[in-house]
């Protein structure tokens, strides 16, 4: 992989920390796009889909609504693309392995995703404070600047977030990756498929609708004879 | 019947290149998003340059300080409340009365009700729904399906951003009225319906190809039943979904090396 297709992840890394929150919020942001961009980006596009595929419906429910602040989900994704496919020159050789072990790393550190949001949104209260200023001193030609260098923060924040990720997968890959390749080959084609399920699990319990268990379970028998009868 | 005060009280005086700058800076609504003011500054920013060229300048720093505190409302909806606050500020400017309603009262009013339409509507409804929709051909194995998943919700977004600013603009107070039109609570609902029919679909799926994948092991593909019901229970019990996730991956880990000793 070369310099230019990295720097073109970091940038859809940044690009996509923008829409979470603070630009347009277009959902390029969610796991299935993230990631899939990123893969293709390094050459490995069929990798990011199927990790975006696992981690979608993981925090799905989870909403942004007011002052909730859900799991990173977009970076964690990203990062975990980028280390499935740089797995193998560490001793995780097995591409199932290699997602599983990138699911699992992704489900463990989104959380800490919180921790940037929350002081990003923290240090803006400083810019707010600001502008609050420059109205009581008529400079209000500042406002529009401040409010920018709040997506500013945000930007920086995503590529923390990033790097952070990057240097805690590497400092499980490169002295562990043999033995993860060893403990996960098997019971990997489970955890990948695990990961979705859960999510539906969590998405169905939590639809307050008429009915949901009938509806998932009509679903399921549609598709599970369309399968039998193919 | 629409009564008189509620019908819109004159053509457009902004012009539409000052309008399309207003939206286009609502998509930055978020940008300076704190816990304190929340969306606070981003509606200012939005409405900043028809401010300055049209609000007369001792009117000004007044009209600027009452749009620099608490603002939180859907982001997507955020575009029908600007429409209809441009018009109130403009009525404002042409000194005509309206309901003898502030455009910073009118948005108090409704910043919250909104929210809870978009909300639920955007986040809780079509998200979900045009996720559950792209899945399938993702299992398949389409790698377009991202991108589907893309241009739909943009579409949708965009489409009621759109509309509903200029909804907004044309009606003023009354396009709150409008806005129950749409009838974005029920379409919530029946998003939900189709997402949990669709994630049946999807449940089959993933199942079948687990089989299919693991034909020596029939038996593990079993324990997908007890995991899921294990990690139902859990899930009811308030724990977070990713530590039930490696718990049950633990399981399997363990369960798997067991087996190996044997």
């Amino acid at each position: 992989m070369t310099l230019g297709a990295w720097c073109l992840y970091g940038g859809w890394a940044l690009l996509c920390g923008l829409d979470r929150v603070a630009v347009a919020q277009v959902q390029i942001c969610r796991p299935l796009v993230a990631a899939t961009v990123a893969g293709a980006v390094l050459g490995h596009a069929a990798t990011g889909l199927a990790l975006g595929l696992s981690l979608e419906l993981l925090w799905l429910v989870r909403l942004p609504v007011g002052v909730v602040l859900p799991p990173d989900d977009t970076q964690a994704a990203i990062a975990a693309t980028g280390l499935a496919v740089l797995a193998p020159s560490w001793g995780l050789e097995d591409p199932l392995a290699a997602r599983a072990f990138a699911v699992l790393f992704a489900a463990a550190v989104a959380p800490l995703g919180e921790v940037g949001d929350r002081l990003v949104r923290t240090a803006n209260i400083r810019l707010q404070r600001l502008a609050a200023e420059a109205v009581q001193t008529d400079r209000l030609a500042r406002l529009s600047r401040l409010h920018l260098r709040g997506v500013l923060h945000f930007a920086i924040a995503s590529l923390l977030s990033l790097l952070v990720l990057w240097v805690l997968g590497l400092a499980l890959l490169i002295p562990g990756g043999s033995w993860l390749q060893e403990v996960l080959a098997a019971p990997a084609p489970f955890i990948l498929a695990f990961c979705p399920l859960l999510g539906i699990v969590a998405i169905v319990a939590q639809v307050r609708t008429i009915g949901p268990m009938r509806l998932f379970l009509a679903g399921f028998g549609v598709m599970y004879l369309w399968i039998l009868l193919r | 019947m629409d009564t008189p005060a509620l019908v819109a009280a004159s053509a457009p005086r902004l012009s539409l290149w000052e309008r399309v700058v207003v939206w286009l800076r609502l998509l930055l609504l978020q940008g300076s998003w704190n816990f304190e003011t929340l969306q606070g500054q981003g509606v200012l920013f939005a409405l900043w340059p028809t401010l300055r060229r049209h609000c007369a300048p001792r009117h000004l720093r007044k009209a600027v300080q009452g749009y620099l505190g608490y603002f939180n409302t859907n982001p997507f909806l955020a575009p029908a409340l600007v429409g209809a606050l441009l018009r109130l500020e403009e009525d404002r400017w042409c000194e005509q009365e309206g309901m003898g309603l502030e455009p910073r009262q009118f948005a108090d009013m409704v910043m919250a009700p909104y929210a809870a339409v978009g909300d639920a509507f955007f986040w809780g409804g079509l998200r979900p729904l045009l996720v559950a929709v792209v899945l399938l051909p993702a299992l398949w194995g389409w790698i377009w399906s991202p991108l589907l998943f893309v241009l739909l919700f943009a579409a949708a977004r965009l489409t009621v951003g759109i509309v509903g600013f200029h909804q907004g603009y044309r009606l003023g107070l009354a396009s709150v009225q409008a806005l129950q039109r749409w009838r974005l609570s029920d379409a919530a609902i029946w998003a939900k319906r189709g997402t949990v029919f669709l994630l049946g679909g999807v449940a089959a799926w993933i199942l079948a190809a687990l089989v299919q994948q693991a034909q020596a092991a029939h038996a593990w593909s079993l324990a997908a039943f007890p995991a899921g019901m294990l990690g139902a229970w859990l899930l009811r019990r308030r724990w977070r979904i990713e530590l039930v996730f490696w718990l049950l991956a633990l399981l399997l880990v363990g369960a798997h090396e067991v087996m190996k000793g044997r």
